[in-house]
């Protein structure tokens, strides 16, 4: 009884809860809808990450890690590969020939890193094949061939089939010169990659390098990114001698930006509800102020004052859930129709291409969130409720029946 | 104008703990609309301050298309009359030239790209204080014959001071510059992009070196303040001459100013979720306040008081309770925010790495600029005009039979 009671008394002043429930329904519907914004760019970021270079697991030589010298190799890097290949869960297992140079064309020079790769092994790891937007991705047939970003060919002032030098420093320290073919001009969401990354055949590579094949990182795309601490325990176990790293291990900048977003988030949420808490806490007074003569009246033939505290608190309760629950049902319309459509932040993509984040957008958002901030919603109402229940059952109901408000 | 002030006063004392309550809000809003937007604003200086005032410059000469491609061989030659005729522009406070290329520098079996500038040693140092970077030996002379290296650089190639380092690179229309160059002294860098990468020589060694006697590829120029860079712009655009491009920090680093108004348009998003809920706590406060006293409305309407007054109070007494809140706001705010700006916020562990890896330095700086002040005053006060209608018209159209019966 003392929850349909409770119920209707929020329908007394109807103008009175409207405002607060539309304040409470704007705040958590824009807050949920900003935390999907948000948190939509954290996970482009460390998803563009994952696919476009770093992927899941690499695997250095520990000298490589302390000073990246052609040298630093890893011994007996092919049996490596063909036994990771062979584990379970692997998506792809490609090993890359990596070395810092210079890319010089008649217009310009720009230092580099060159990255040596089998082109089909690179392709099951990483989504540079499907990066490419004039001419083609590398072909194993195809000898001396690069793949470069497109912002570096305007800068070099090169197209698709230009002569391109790359010069790097060999084994004994002198400079190699090699000249290459244009096969492809790559876009990807990260600026930085796209002036920077040129994309060799690794046997090219080991024929200007002299000698054996040579393979400086091993980079591992797993079937499923859940799977990732199984893999690296056994990855380590099984090469004791290596350097096996997650990709959150490589960029704790993109681990730590994924784990800040959700607590930033919540965070800002409960900040909004903090807002609320003034604006529901004046509400529920006045229509304690307004009830004072009732209160006072009910007390007197009876009722205990646990019941009217507890009436007040589940006022409070229903009023902030109602509103919430609008707020929550107006987000996820807003989410899931932006979830299809996307948000275009074409007009910003220079500058989000600094952090290797897509300018489409699609928000996100976490499910657990949602309980977090019911939680959160049912505790604001709490709080909000102890002051106007703290007044009423303060009342002295001989003077409460005698007040006229 | 005295009496209606002292009126909305009064009137808003009468329901104190509602009146505390409201206030309290705006409070809580300004204060922490002023903290979020003085980090954003702080961060967004300091981000500015770090490529603009360490090496860019507000406003930099090149040849035409050079910033685009980069190229040795657009430099340009710009003579020491041209130089002094920039620098008496009076808005002008540094000019520097520089030559600027890739190379690769060797020592041993280790080899890396670098970028090499050519500088004016004590012209460089006046903008950037870049002899204060030296971390071991001396800093360059004019005509010097050596080099300096960043730390992370010379790590790389295990270069110390009187050591020799290999110079390959592509100088003036295409002739290969090579030459064997002393280390004379290390920079330490606050960004490990800078420290990796950067090697100096003196302007007039890098000229002989690249075969570009005389040229230069930038003139990077410093201003005396940011409001008057358009201004100065066209001034040394006329000065300039042909063949030559002129360009703002803004137009060098287009994604930068973006990645800003990305950045900061996220944050306004978010302050303006916090001021519509704020907004419709005032609402709420003011709608009880005029509705609890109708009857008093209707009496003072019907023995003659004049609407427009009524008005003029309620109106007042909405602005006096966000206003209110948001002097507390401030004046809590103020000193808080001052102490934080005089003071920037170092960080540590993961955090700190993550700016590092976005080549940030990691401290969170503060902006004591007025213009967010002004902002979160003026956003109160709309909030309170906007909420302020609803007495207004309950005023405007109240019929006091009625309201005397209610």
């Amino acid at each position: 009884m003392l929850i349909e009671i409770a119920w209707k008394n929020i329908w007394r002043n109807k103008k009175r809860s409207i405002v607060i429930l539309t304040a409470i329904a704007l705040g958590l519907s824009g807050g949920i809808f900003s935390t999907g914004i948000m948190v939509g760019i954290a996970e482009s970021m460390v998803n563009n990450a994952i696919d476009g270079d770093l992927a899941h697991i690499q695997i250095h030589t520990k000298a490589f890690k302390d000073n990246p010298l052609i040298q630093n190799s890893i011994p007996g890097a092919d049996t490596v590969i063909q036994q990771l290949r062979s584990l379970v869960g692997m998506k792809g297992v490609s090993g890359r020939v990596k070395i810092e140079g210079m890319a010089s064309s008649p217009a310009t020079n720009s230092g580099v890193e060159i990255v040596g790769i089998a082109p089909k092994a690179e392709a099951s790891v990483t989504s540079i094949a499907g990066k490419i937007m004039e001419g083609s991705y590398l072909d194993s047939s195809n000898r001396n061939s690069v793949i470069i970003g497109k912002k570096l060919a305007e800068k070099l002032n090169l197209r698709v089939r230009s002569k391109l030098v790359l010069s790097f420093a060999g084994r004994d320290g002198s400079i190699i010169y090699g000249a290459f073919r244009i096969a492809g001009l790559f876009e990807t969401e990260s600026a930085l990659f796209d002036k920077s990354r040129v994309f060799a055949l690794d046997e090219d590579m080991t024929r200007l390098l002299g000698g054996s094949p040579t393979v400086h990182e091993i980079a591992i795309r797993l079937v499923q990114g859940q799977s990732m601490p199984e893999a690296l325990s056994s990855i380590r176990s099984a090469y004791p001698h290596l350097v096996v790293e997650s990709w959150k291990d490589l960029a704790p900048e993109l681990k730590l930006t994924a784990e800040l977003t959700n607590v930033t988030m919540l965070f800002f949420l409960a900040i909004i509800l903090f807002g609320l808490l003034f604006g529901i806490t004046n509400t529920m007074l006045m229509s304690v102020l307004d009830r004072i003569r009732e209160f006072g009246m009910v007390m007197a033939i009876g009722m205990k004052r646990k019941r009217v505290f507890a009436q007040i608190i589940l006022e409070t309760i229903f009023l902030s859930l109602s509103g919430s629950g609008i707020g929550m049902a107006l987000g996820v319309i807003v989410l899931s129709i932006t979830q299809h459509t996307g948000i275009n932040l074409s007009v910003f993509a220079e500058g989000l291409s600094i952090y290797g984040i897509s300018s489409m957008l699609y928000p996100s958002v976490p499910l657990e969130l949602y309980f977090e901030l019911g939680v959160l919603i049912v505790l604001t109402a709490l709080g909000a409720a102890v002051y106007p229940g703290i007044k009423a059952t303060r009342l002295k109901p001989a003077e409460a029946i005698r007040t006229y408000a | 104008m005295n009496l209606f002030l002292h009126l909305a006063w009064r009137n808003l004392w009468r329901n104190k703990r509602r009146t505390l309550i409201s206030t309290s809000s705006v409070f809580f809003a300004v204060l922490l609309a002023l903290i979020m937007r003085s980090m954003q604003n702080g961060s967004y200086d300091y981000m500015i301050q770090s490529s603009v005032g360490l090496y860019l410059g507000y406003i930099q000469i090149h040849g035409e298309g050079y910033w685009d491609k980069r190229s040795i061989d657009q430099s340009i030659v710009v003579e020491a009359e041209k130089l002094q005729s920039f620098a008496s522009n009076p808005q002008v406070t540094h000019v520097v030239p520089r030559l600027e290329s890739f190379v690769l520098l060797s020592k041993g079996v280790s080899t890396k790209v670098a970028q090499v500038i050519g500088i004016d040693p004590p012209r460089e140092d006046a903008m950037t204080g870049l002899a204060h970077r030296i971390h071991a030996g001396r800093f360059l002379q004019k005509n010097d014959t050596g080099i300096l290296l960043g730390t992370g650089l010379a790590k790389f190639l295990n270069a110390h001071c009187g050591d020799s380092v290999v110079i390959y690179g592509q100088g003036f229309h295409g002739v290969t510059a090579a030459a064997n160059v002393p280390v004379v002294g290390i920079l330490k860098f606050p960004l490990p992009d800078l420290d990796n990468t950067m090697s100096y020589l003196s302007l007039e060694y890098a000229q002989w070196l690249f075969d570009a006697p005389g040229r230069v590829t930038s003139v990077a120029l410093m201003i005396s303040s940011q409001a008057q860079l358009a201004n100065v712009r066209s001034q040394i655009e006329r000065m300039a001459g042909e063949k030559t491009e002129v360009m703002t920090w803004q137009e060098m680093m287009p994604e930068l100013v973006q990645s800003i108004q990305a950045d900061s348009a996220g944050g306004i998003l978010m302050l303006l979720i916090l001021y519509i809920v704020i907004g419709f706590g005032i609402f709420g406060t003011i709608m009880m306040m005029t509705n609890e006293r109708s009857r008093e409305f209707g009496v003072l309407i019907s023995i003659g008081m004049k609407r427009w007054k009524l008005i003029t109070v309620t109106v007042m007494e909405t602005i006096m309770i966000s206003l209110l809140g948001a002097g507390v706001g401030m004046v809590v705010g103020i000193p808080v925010l001052w102490y934080l700006y005089l003071h920037p916020i170092p960080l540590t562990g993961d955090a700190a790495a993550a700016m590092v890896a976005y080549g940030l330095e990691p401290i969170i700086p503060f902006s004591m600029a007025p213009g967010i002040f002004i902002a979160q005053t003026v956003i109160v006060f709309s909030l309170a005009v906007v909420c302020a209608m609803y007495p207004l018209l309950v005023i405007r159209k109240l019929k006091p039979v009625a309201a005397l019966r209610s």
